[in-house]
């Protein structure tokens, strides 16, 4: 029921008389959802702030800070170098938990407008009451926003008031960053944890609404197999190119396309999570690939006309874009560029100033119109021609000025050697270039530094012009939801151990040793019969990893959740569809209480849900908040050694006895028990690194045996491969002579034997002495 | 450019900045430090340079990341007492209560080589801030900012020079 006033002079009741009578109802929720609830419905920062000290007593936030001053306010700059404090009182400790927040903080924000957006848009077009429908196969149709703000969207509008939730909480964490505020650092990471559960559920409630209004794959394991690549656009056709993170303005070209009969003219591509929520949408879309692809994509000169919308953009796509002639229509408040609002002009009109040059893009925030001047001024413009890219022979031309400075490599993370390339490239030979292919993450910083102003991303293009050409794989659109049908059938074997493990494939582009590693990890763990799931960036750079055969990972694996499947979810906002088989887990196969329930099934997933998250590429504080959320909910993240930047790691010692016991749900006796999961947030030193640390934090408390069994067989078979030894911390997570893995036993045994090793109890493992049964 | 810029312009993190050493100084700060910890990281290679030094320094500990283990099992001399991810070994060095892999007491110098600059400039920063006056010293060919000692940023040949000297020092040779 909507708001409701009720006004009266004077009221005669049986107990007195009233005069001037006013009742105002803001909003009526009609409760059809018997569920009870939980200790903790919509929470605020204090009331999941003991189960934070749990985890951080365990695992010990560690700080590599940037830098040592503190630049926020005008008392500074401050130097928090060798124990002082700031101005403001606070020590470099708590500046690095107060700058960890403030990461979190954006990241969440970026999700949570992201999901303002569409749910508003998307209510305006389809209906407040268009019905959250995923199909039979998937009741627990937001486990986020069920067990975090206690309700149950049954139609667009119901996702409304968790945002306003969401949006009160960010705002109050936020304001925790000011001057003056927050002085612990454990506080600030408890706040930290607290919005990036909030990101979460912003993410779910964006995706949901996208999944159930527009025609996405709603959980189709099967969902259709899309073109992506640099190779895999048409260069004969007008190109559209859609950067950013939001379906809407994409979505309107291809509408516009289709009720003009132009869907064969026209290639509509695109670039980061757009592309991927464009390929749910339509199969057509042509996948460029991640954000590492913006500049090497455009620079290539295909584009007829770009479409930015928010997130992830390069601040100089307009720049760029001008040296090639190629309009850019920015489509939300979030990145104006500097361009004329053009919204309430007619659409004539814009499309002449475009193609006439008169102007090098245009605001339009109406996506229908975006989405109409998009097309018409493609096709137009590639009718008459526009910008060229630089050849060969201009090239090599241009590369004789190098003096070997060296300033691009001082700017370059992965420390390629651009003069010893720019010397062969002098000579015409790009062959050089065309190794960095892989290791270059497209941030151009290098170009930045040249005093001699080298196009070195072209020089990269031009060397790697051969296989760009053949650059064509199959990427499984985002498939949305795992469905609860998929939870009760891997539940089991998940909790129990028989399915050694969740691993999650998430974030962005910035590897430190190019992408193909994230394929070859991905390979392993899906030949071991891990489930794998894949997100965002990421998912798009699995799918240009090649088999043997040629086949992408994406056509060798199913795509259902399951063992030995790969199942992509979708752009960035789908991560919550991986927290969400977490929690559907717990709900589904254990039964557990959602509503209103953060801490139990956090502690239950923590104690039984195999699952860790390998964020390779991790780069944007979107990136920092999805971690940190996984993490509240019990769930580990591996990085690189590049995301060390981010300057905070959860870390476990598996030397401190102390730290790793459990209480036995059972009996609620206190007990030892294996370091497991040992970190929350770990920085692996190499591709090797993770992929044993992968297997062995997918090890829990309440394995079964013969569970524990086959994750000990993975961690040791994997250690011996990658690290070339037996695991020296083995003896740990053997419990019991039925947890050895029956091909090592005699060896373990041994093993076991030099350790001094001693049997002890499995317990039924959790965190929450309330849990206890009988209490 | 002064010579303790940072590699990396970017990564500037301050005015305390490591002190720029060559190969006769960092002779001097190993001989005399009393306990010391050898981090080799993921990056160390076979390069005689690197490993001679590692032969020469008198380690008290020596802990490398478990990927080198192949590199190490046939490098002639060179055998780490542990095998860990160099964040597990920044994790014990900030813990007041530890003892050191030996269990002999703290080490109060650390010394870098093999990893990443980016990584390695990161941890020297833990270092920096939360290593309890632990001394650090960065033997990579770039200048590191956090670290207390380093290399100023040097061509290969030169550091290859200065690596070939600093274990000559070490071995007590002139």
């Amino acid at each position: 029921m909507s708001a409701a006033r009720i006004k009266a002079d004077e009221v005669v009741t049986s107990f007195g008389r009233i005069r001037g009578l006013e009742i105002k109802v803001g909003k009526v929720l009609v409760e059809e959802w018997e569920e009870v609830c939980g200790p903790t419905p919509a929470p605020g920062p204090l009331d999941l702030r003991e189960w934070d000290r749990k985890l951080l007593s365990r695992y010990r936030p560690m700080y590599a800070p940037f830098c040592d001053m503190c630049c926020l306010c005008t008392y500074g700059k401050c130097d928090l170098s060798n124990g002082k404090k700031g101005a403001c009182g606070l020590d470099i400790e708590s500046q690095q938990g107060r700058i960890i927040l403030l990461a979190c903080c954006i990241g969440a924000s970026a999700h949570g407008a992201h999901a303002r957006e569409l749910v508003e848009r998307l209510v305006e077009k389809y209906g407040p009451g268009h019905p959250i429908n995923l199909g039979d196969k998937i009741q627990v149709e937001a486990p986020l926003v069920r067990l975090i703000h206690g309700s149950k969207p049954t139609t667009l509008a119901d996702l409304l008031p968790p945002l306003e939730y969401g949006e009160r909480q960010l705002m109050d964490l936020l304001s925790a960053t000011h001057t003056g505020q927050e002085g612990s650092y454990m506080d600030f990471e408890s706040k930290s944890l607290h919005i990036s559960m909030i990101d979460h559920m912003f993410m779910e409630i964006a995706d949901l609404a996208q999944v159930v209004a527009l025609p996405y794959p709603k959980g189709d394991a099967d969902a259709p197999l899309v073109d992506i690549g640099l190779g895999c656009i048409d260069p004969a056709k007008p190109v559209i190119l859609a950067i950013g993170h939001s379906v809407l303005p994409g979505a309107e070209v291809i509408e516009y396309l289709e009720r003009n009969g132009l869907q064969e003219d026209v290639e509509v591509a695109g670039i980061c999570c757009t592309a991927l929520d464009l390929s749910r949408y339509s199969k057509a879309t042509k996948v460029i690939g991640p954000l590492s692809k913006q500049l090497r994509f455009i620079r290539m000169g295909i584009a007829d006309v770009i479409i930015v919308d928010e997130q992830c953009v390069r601040a100089d796509v307009l720049e760029e874009a001008k040296k090639l002639k190629t309009p850019v229509i920015a489509t939300t408040a979030k990145i104006c560029y500097g361009l004329q609002d053009r919204t309430n002009d007619p659409a004539d009109e814009i499309v002449r100033d475009l193609v006439q040059d008169k102007a090098p893009g245009a605001l339009i925030t109406d996506e229908a119109k975006a989405g109409e001047v998009a097309v018409r001024t493609a096709i137009e413009l590639h009718k008459k021609g526009h910008g060229k890219k630089l050849d060969a022979e201009r090239l090599s031309s241009m590369a004789v000025r190098c003096t070997e400075c060296e300033a691009c490599v001082r700017e370059c993370q992965s420390n390629l050697d651009i003069p010893k390339a720019m010397a062969r490239a002098a000579e015409g030979d790009f062959s050089l270039f065309e190794e960095f292919y892989e290791r270059c993450t497209g941030c151009a910083r290098c170009e930045s530094a040249c005093p001699q102003h080298m196009p070195i991303i072209n020089m990269i293009n031009e060397g790697a012009s051969g296989r760009i050409s053949k650059e064509k794989f199959k990427l499984r659109a985002g498939r949305g939801p795992i469905q609860d049908v998929e939870i009760r059938k891997v539940g089991a074997p998940i909790v129990l151990g028989e399915i050694p493990g969740v691993v999650a494939f998430v974030g962005c582009p910035n590897y430190p040793g190019g992408y193909k590693e994230i394929g070859e990890m991905a390979r392993i763990f899906l030949d071991r019969r891990y489930i794998v799931t894949a997100s965002g960036c990421s998912a798009m750079d699995l799918a240009t990893y090649a088999d043997e055969e040629g086949k992408s990972l994406y056509e060798r694996y199913p795509g259902d959740f399951d063992g030995g499947c790969l199942c992509n979810v979708g752009s960035c906002v789908a991560n919550a569809h991986i927290s969400g088989a977490a929690i559907k887990v717990a709900s589904i196969f254990a039964g557990r209480r959602l509503r209103g329930n953060f801490e139990e099934i956090a502690d239950y997933v923590l104690n039984r849900v195999g699952a860790v998250g390998i964020a390779w590429g991790a780069m944007s504080q979107k990136a920092a908040s999805i971690a940190t959320g996984f993490n509240r909910l019990g769930i580990p993240a591996i990085v690189s050694s590049q995301a060390s930047k981010y300057r905070r790691t959860y870390v476990g010692r598996q030397d401190k006895n102390e730290d790793w016991w459990v209480y036995d749900a059972r009996d609620g006796s206190r007990i030892q028990t294996e370091p497991a999961p040992l970190h929350l947030l770990y920085v692996a030193d190499s591709k090797e690194d993770a992929i044993v640390a992968a297997a062995k934090l997918c090890i829990r408390p309440n394995d079964t045996s013969k569970g524990r069994q086959i994750k000990l067989t993975h961690y040791v078979d994997l250690h011996r491969k990658y690290l070339g030894s037996m695991p020296e911390d083995l003896h740990l997570f053997v419990r019991t002579q039925a947890d050895i893995p029956i091909t090592m036993k005699t060896e373990i045994l041994q093993l076991l034997k030099d350790r001094n090793w001693e049997p002890r109890k499995i317990p039924d493992p959790t965190l929450l002495e309330r849990l206890v049964r009988g209490r | 450019m002064s010579e303790s810029t940072p590699w990396f312009l970017g990564n500037d993190p301050g005015h305390v900045r490591a002190v720029v050493a060559d190969a006769d100084r960092m002779s001097k700060i190993i001989s005399r430090a009393r306990r010391i910890l050898t981090v080799l990281g993921p990056e160390i290679s076979d390069d005689g340079a690197m490993l001679s030094v590692v032969r020469a320094i008198p380690s008290s500990s020596l802990v490398a990341s478990p990927r080198t283990r192949p590199l190490m099992a046939v490098a002639s001399g060179v055998k780490p007492d542990v095998y860990m991810n160099v964040l597990e070994v920044m994790d014990r060095l900030r813990d007041p209560d530890w003892q050191g892999f030996d269990g002999k007491g703290a080490y109060d110098l650390v010394i870098f080589l093999g990893m990443d600059y980016y990584y390695a400039s990161q941890m020297f920063s833990l270092m920096k801030h939360f290593g309890r006056g632990v001394g650090t010293v960065s033997l990579g060919r770039h200048y590191q900012p956090n670290a207390r000692y380093s290399f100023s940023n040097l061509v290969p040949a030169t550091w290859h020079a200065q690596m070939q000297r600093l274990a000559g020092l070490l071995r007590g040779e002139e």
